[in-house]
């Protein structure tokens, strides 16, 4: 059965989703595809907790995937906001699973 | 567009940021100890984000058990929250056997043991504690066991912390106490 926290922490899902749908509605398709796996990963993984999924690389996998999405981007359009969203949010999500280790 | 799509971007990740922050703020269920001879004597708040709480349990005789269970909010274990919680709540124990046993006590670890309670694997740290009785204290032990653990309760995404220290004449004690916490 899911409980309040477990419905509350699978809606982190929704922005993830919401972004990706504008994304792919302004043309931005690859991208916003990305953002919808990386929205559909955290509700699985949220989910999956009570049966052993390890919590700790929700939030981590999910920026990997948005990540992917700007480099995946970045081959195809050579765009330079691209590179930087894929480098900033590679970098956000090792820092955050380190900290995780360290902590 | 690109703007539009910075401003989104923006948005989206505020909108994850206070959810989680959502999630972290709901109240915790607090563990508890369904054993009849242990008495609830304390309860309190320790932090509010993350929610957690712990309960104190006391079987009182002239050398006490003393339990302590705290409750934190977490999608997971470990976190720097649970760690900080793990040492409020050895601190909480090891400052009510001062206060009960009345002495100074120097903690030795003696190991570490894994326990399966109720579809839980609990990993707990062993200790021996020294109690330095100014006079000779002939009926009270020398020595008394604090076991220290957590697990990861998932049906209710909250982590439970134990402190149990007990004299030698409860040791008998461990596994139904243990086993008898529910969270």
């Amino acid at each position: 059965m899911i409980g309040l926290p477990q419905l509350i922490l699978a809606s982190a899902s929704l922005p993830l989703i919401g972004y990706g749908a504008f994304l792919i509605y302004h043309g931005d398709k690859i991208d916003g595809l990305y953002g919808i796996v990386g929205g559909i990963y955290t509700f699985m993984a949220v989910i999956l907790i009570p049966y052993g999924f390890p919590g700790y690389i929700i939030f981590p996998g999910a920026m990997m995937i948005s990540s992917l999405g700007g480099f995946h981007t970045y081959r195809i359009t050579r765009s330079k906001g691209k590179i930087i969203k894929g480098i900033s949010l590679l970098g956000i999500t090792i820092i955050i699973l380190i900290l995780q280790m360290v902590l | 567009m690109d703007r539009k799509k910075i401003m989104a971007a923006v948005l989206a990740y505020i909108i994850l940021i206070s959810i989680y922050v959502a999630f972290f703020s709901i109240p915790v269920t607090p563990a508890y100890v369904d054993h009849s001879q242990y008495m609830e004597v304390e309860s309190g708040n320790i932090t509010s984000i993350p929610d957690s709480r712990y309960i104190m349990y006391i079987r009182g005789s002239l050398n006490p058990a003393i339990l302590v269970i705290a409750t934190v909010r977490t999608p997971y274990i470990p976190s720097k929250t649970y760690s900080s919680t793990l040492k409020y709540t050895e601190t909480l124990t090891e400052e009510e056997v001062k206060k009960r046993y009345g002495v100074d006590i120097d903690l030795v670890y003696r190991g570490e043991k894994i326990i399966d309670v109720n579809n839980h694997t609990i990993v707990m740290d062993e200790y021996d504690v020294y109690l330095n009785y100014p006079v000779s204290s002939p009926l009270r032990p020398k020595v008394i066991k604090l076991d220290i653990g957590a697990y990861f309760c998932h049906e209710k995404f909250e982590s439970i912390i134990i402190a149990y220290a007990y004299p030698p004449i409860y040791a008998s004690d461990f596994e139904e106490v243990i086993s008898s916490i529910h969270c």
